[in-house]
């Protein structure tokens, strides 16, 4: 079977949608009780932009809420197509849709609903989004059933300071619980600050197991991911509270939302409702730490590396910074050829794509002799080349650690492209 | 009176002052290490440093050799050990090799228990175990940890743990020879030689911290 490789697509908006009259954004829209002077609804969404990772139950709802609201941007991200039980649990879905990658399904529902947001549909997971993209994000919903995918979200929103949501629920109690966290100061709570050690434990096995491991193989290729299993009223009303909140942020109504989790359990006992703060734990071994968002003037790929360093404030005889460059870019110290042996390659190389020795032979890399990272120490003989030069022709960001703060560097042109 | 040299414990490890040149070596690497001291891995990867120099400082002369240490990401280790392994020649002849060179990696999923946040490569010589590959199968054979890696939380052991581990599976003491298991062994014709060589094993007897005899092989 064909590897798939999602790609972002942008939705065009169907000629059979722009001749239906269009309703202007406010129509409809209340005068909220703690609303503020200062804010504008009506401008406020129009420059908003959401991601949901997760277009399932919760998240389709959810999603489909707010693009009536016609924010300016969305972006839908989920790695799976339906299957016939989305069914039923799933408001947004019907018998012809089955088979079909959920992130498209439901961006064209939304761009059906909306009048004029630029819906993007991403067939893959968050982890595999452009970073760039993630970073103009004025909000993010998590409504997936994998808690590695919900540490991934947690771990992007806190490096660039954006408020996430996330919706879950619990069929047999009747119960949603939504989260959220504003990630306005790296000292706040994230996700795994409150999970027990058996939900990093999941987490830990959503990653890559041993290939030898007998068991493992078995669970991979046979055993059936975690599904939902709850009813669709239960699914829709996490999304929509999910929305509902998320208007009370952004619209700054009444008192700013803390870190909390909230939770209503419509079997447990009728009146059963909590909201509970969420508090950093010091304990928490995730990296909280937010990192500086630099603009660069031109795309990447231009820049020496020595560029970057003084754009990101650092003197280059700094001999403890590391730089990074997203899109899958690593540094490549060595590789091997399996005829000529081993070859010093000292550049920046894509783990998508294969390479070739002179002699025609397949280079490979190890996991030795490959960095996510680099030490300005391994760098500095190349100081003065471009990033292109260097291989990284099509890296859209850099990121650059040192003393443990982050400097992010992009560039984004005019129509918001990154150059990549 | 000349002072007695005290016994070399393992288990002192963990209180063990390092040398003043070993000193220098950490803070140097310490330095370089560009995460902030306050998260746990920034706190982990010297913890990770000293007790491996600890050990090196622990060790016989010649035992161990560490060749480099980058701490700018993962944490990554290349090191020489002085230990009976089993290796093979190009034209196939099986012999027992004095020394390893290894490279360990430790991701910051060690934190988390992930199963990927440890990994072993033997960069020479071409090792004939069964929890390694054939040679050339892969650019660089990667050394299995085996039935200790089920057994025990190998992501969460120190690297000087590690290290000892990694001695007793070089020379043939903790190792997979179940060849009708194919899915737990990466060599099967490794370890069916082996099934049928079980005299010859282990390799060697020595404890890690016994003085180290040099009889040819590559020198430290």
């Amino acid at each position: 079977m064909a590897e798939h490789r999602p790609k972002l697509r942008r939705l065009e908006r169907l000629s059979r949608i722009k001749s239906v009259a269009t309703p202007e954004r406010g129509a409809r829209m209340p005068a909220f009780l703690g609303s503020r002077p200062d804010v504008d609804p009506d401008r406020v969404l129009g420059r908003l932009q959401v991601i949901l990772a997760g277009a399932g139950s919760v998240g389709g709802s959810c999603i489909l809420s707010i693009a009536r609201q016609d924010p300016r941007a969305i972006i839908i991200a989920d790695p799976k197509p339906y299957k016939p039980e989305s069914l039923l649990t799933n408001g947004v879905v019907f018998p012809r849709d089955l088979h079909r990658w959920k992130a498209d399904h439901v961006a064209k529902c939304c761009a059906e609903v909306s009048r004029n947001t630029w819906v993007d549909a991403f067939a893959g997971g968050f982890e595999d989004l452009p970073l760039t993209r993630v970073a103009d994000a004025d909000f993010i919903f998590c409504c997936t059933d994998r808690i590695s995918a919900e540490l991934q979200v947690a771990r992007a929103a806190m490096h660039l300071g954006i408020p996430v949501m996330y919706c879950n629920v619990e069929g047999s109690s009747g119960l949603y619980q939504i989260r959220y966290f504003a990630n306005s100061d790296p000292q706040d709570a994230c996700p795994a600050c409150n999970m027990t050690p058996a939900e990093l434990g999941m987490a830990a096995d959503d990653g890559p197991g041993f290939s030898c491991e007998t068991v493992g193989e078995e669970d991979r290729a046979g055993r059936e991911e975690p599904v939902t299993r709850s009813i669709p009223a239960l699914c829709g009303l996490a999304g929509h509270m999910g929305a509902l909140l998320m208007n009370k942020v952004v619209l700054r109504l009444g008192q700013p939302l803390p870190n909390s989790c909230m939770v209503e359990g419509t079997f447990i006992r009728p009146e059963y409702a909590a909201v509970i703060p969420l508090d950093r734990n010091k304990g928490c071994i995730e990296d909280h730490s937010r990192w500086r968002r630099r603009p660069l003037a031109k795309p990447l790929r231009g820049h020496a590396i020595r560029e970057l360093l003084e754009a990101s404030g650092i003197n280059s005889d700094g001999g403890d910074a590391v730089l990074g460059l997203g899109d899958g870019f690593r540094y490549v110290v060595r590789g091997e050829c399996p005829r000529c042996g081993p070859r010093p390659i000292e550049r920046f190389w894509s783990k998508r794509r294969n390479r070739r020795c002179r002699c025609g032979a397949e280079l490979r890399t190890n996991a030795f002799h490959t960095l996510d990272a680099v030490p300005l120490s391994v760098l500095r003989p190349q100081l003065d080349r471009r990033v292109a030069a260097l291989g990284a022709t099509s890296a859209s960001w850099a990121l650059i650690r040192h003393h443990g703060a982050g400097t992010w560097l992009s560039w984004k042109d005019a129509e918001g492209g990154d150059g990549s | 009176m000349t002072k007695q040299e005290p016994r070399r414990r393992l288990s002192s490890l963990r209180s063990m002052e390092l040398s003043p040149d070993r000193q220098v070596a950490l803070e140097g690497i310490v330095q370089a290490c560009p995460d902030d001291r306050n998260t746990p891995w920034g706190r982990r990867k010297p913890a990770e440093v000293t007790n491996l120099l600890r050990l090196d400082q622990l060790a016989p002369p010649g035992r161990m050799v560490i060749r480099a240490i980058d701490a700018s990401g993962a944490l990554r280790i290349a090191l020489a050990l002085r230990v009976k392994c089993p290796a093979v020649r190009p034209d196939g002849q099986i012999y027992v090799a004095d020394q390893a060179e290894l490279g360990i990696i430790l991701t910051d999923g060690c934190l988390r228990g992930a199963k990927d946040s440890v990994a072993v490569l033997v960069f020479a010589p071409a090792l004939f175990h069964s929890n390694a590959a054939p040679p050339g199968q892969l650019p660089i054979q990667g050394l299995c940890l085996g039935d200790a890696s089920v057994s025990m939380p190998v992501a969460a052991l120190g690297c000087a743990e590690l290290v000892l581990l990694l001695y007793s599976i070089l020379q043939l003491q903790t190792v997979t020879i179940d060849p009708e298991d194919p899915l737990r062994v990466a060599n099967p014709e490794a370890a069916r030689y082996w099934l049928a060589h079980r005299d010859q094993m282990p390799l060697d007897r020595t404890p890690f911290l016994a003085p180290v005899e040099y009889s040819g092989g590559a020198t430290p």
